[in-house]
């Protein structure tokens, strides 16, 4: 008897305690979602193809990579006696030694030729100046560039190349 | 008499007497099934529903690989030009509804995601804010700066948005920086061969006691 008392009470407290909670209410709601991406690709990629002759070097640059148009600039070392001077279409300078392609070189592309004239302008007896150049001497002339990815103001106009100088 | 109803007996009269009622109404009710057959009434509940989609340069777009599809295609992206994206939400009908203007007005909210990933996944590494969205705020959107990330950017729509309405944009120009191109960092560009991601995500509640309906879903309101 004192147990069904006990269940009977505990019956009653907790249907008290069930009046007490709140209401539960549920809401229309819906949610998607969508994604995508664009790959892009900023280191240039680039080759040098090179004609000699006996008294020039001619070089053209090539725009190997996938996506990115780049600037190129190009610079010529060789003996001072040498006195080497470059040219070529679209190519400008030298400003700081420096030869400037002009043009964006989009992917695929290659540039104008640059030719770069030599002429010795003195041939040293071995005896009157050791160090200078003489006669049956080889020398070396190096045509080094540096590329650069093209950026693009809100227009999509290309902008001046930043060289980081 | 008290005696007798206290007695065995009683218990066996009235189990017999309760034996008979239920023997009788259960006679009446199989002899009143074959005459009686009630009319025959159908009756169709369906509830309404909120649906919400994204809308990319006026097309729904839903799932992977369906947002910037046009960019991605046209494989000649530019970094620093910038490019029309006019994003927005719409409130749908129901894809299996059979009735035209089922659905019922909503409120909206969009959460914007931009993220780098390379070969080997996602580059925390990478700055997401080089992926220049232009958020629209004077037409009716609202970020929530406090829900917002550098990665994230939450928005509130005010207004109520009616069965297939339109909201107005939140976003309509994408720009990649420049500065991607000459971010070197030991040697190597740290923007080479990657891929920009954009992930929307539209969430859409009822009007109807909208405010705890928000705060319910939302854990907040558009206020």
């Amino acid at each position: 008897m004192k147990r069904k008392q006990w269940v009977v009470t505990t019956l009653a407290v907790m249907l008290v305690l069930g009046m007490g909670v709140g209401t539960a209410w549920s809401y229309f709601t819906d949610s998607t979602w969508a994604e995508g991406s664009v790959p892009i690709s900023v280191k240039p990629t680039t080759t040098i193809t090179e004609e000699n002759t006996p008294e020039t070097k001619t070089i053209r640059i090539r725009n190997t990579g996938e996506l990115t148009p780049v600037w190129v600039r190009a610079r010529v070392y060789a003996a001072a006696e040498l006195n080497p001077n470059a040219s070529g279409n679209s190519w400008s300078g030298p400003i700081d030694s420096w030869y400037n392609y002009e043009e964006v070189l989009e992917v695929g592309e290659e540039t104008e030729p640059l030719t770069v004239k030599f002429e010795l302008k003195h041939v040293y007896d071995e005896t009157e100046n050791p160090e200078g150049a003489h006669d049956g001497e080889e020398t070396n002339i190096v045509v080094v560039y540096e590329t650069v990815p093209v950026t693009f103001d809100a227009e999509g106009n290309p902008m001046d190349a930043n060289w980081n100088d | 008499m008290n005696k007798f109803l206290r007695s065995p007996k009683a218990t066996i009269v009235l189990f017999a007497l309760a034996v008979i009622l239920i023997g009788f109404g259960g006679i009446n009710a199989i002899q009143a099934a074959p005459r009686i057959e009630s009319l025959t009434f159908r009756a169709q509940v369906q509830l309404t529903n909120v649906n919400v989609a994204v809308v990319e340069n006026g097309s729904i777009v839903e799932g992977e690989g369906e947002l910037l599809t046009d960019l991605a295609k046209s494989g000649d992206f530019q970094v620093g030009k910038t490019y029309d994206e006019k994003l927005s939400a719409r409130n749908t009908q129901h894809p299996s509804s059979t009735n035209e203007g089922e659905g019922i007005p909503e409120y909206v909210r969009v959460s914007v995601y931009r993220y780098w990933t390379d070969e080997n996944g996602k580059a925390v590494d990478l700055d997401p804010s080089y992926i220049k969205l232009n958020f629209v705020t004077n037409t009716g959107w609202t970020i929530d700066e406090e829900a917002s990330t550098p990665e994230r950017t939450v928005l509130y729509y005010k207004d109520i948005v009616p069965v297939d309405g339109d909201t107005n944009l939140f976003a309509d120009k994408l720009t990649i920086d420049s500065a991607v191109a000459t971010a070197i960092s030991n040697g190597k560009y740290q923007y080479d061969n990657v891929n920009f991601h954009i992930k929307v995500t539209a969430d859409a509640v009822q009007t109807h006691n909208g405010t705890e309906a928000m705060t319910s879903a939302w854990g907040r309101t558009n206020e």
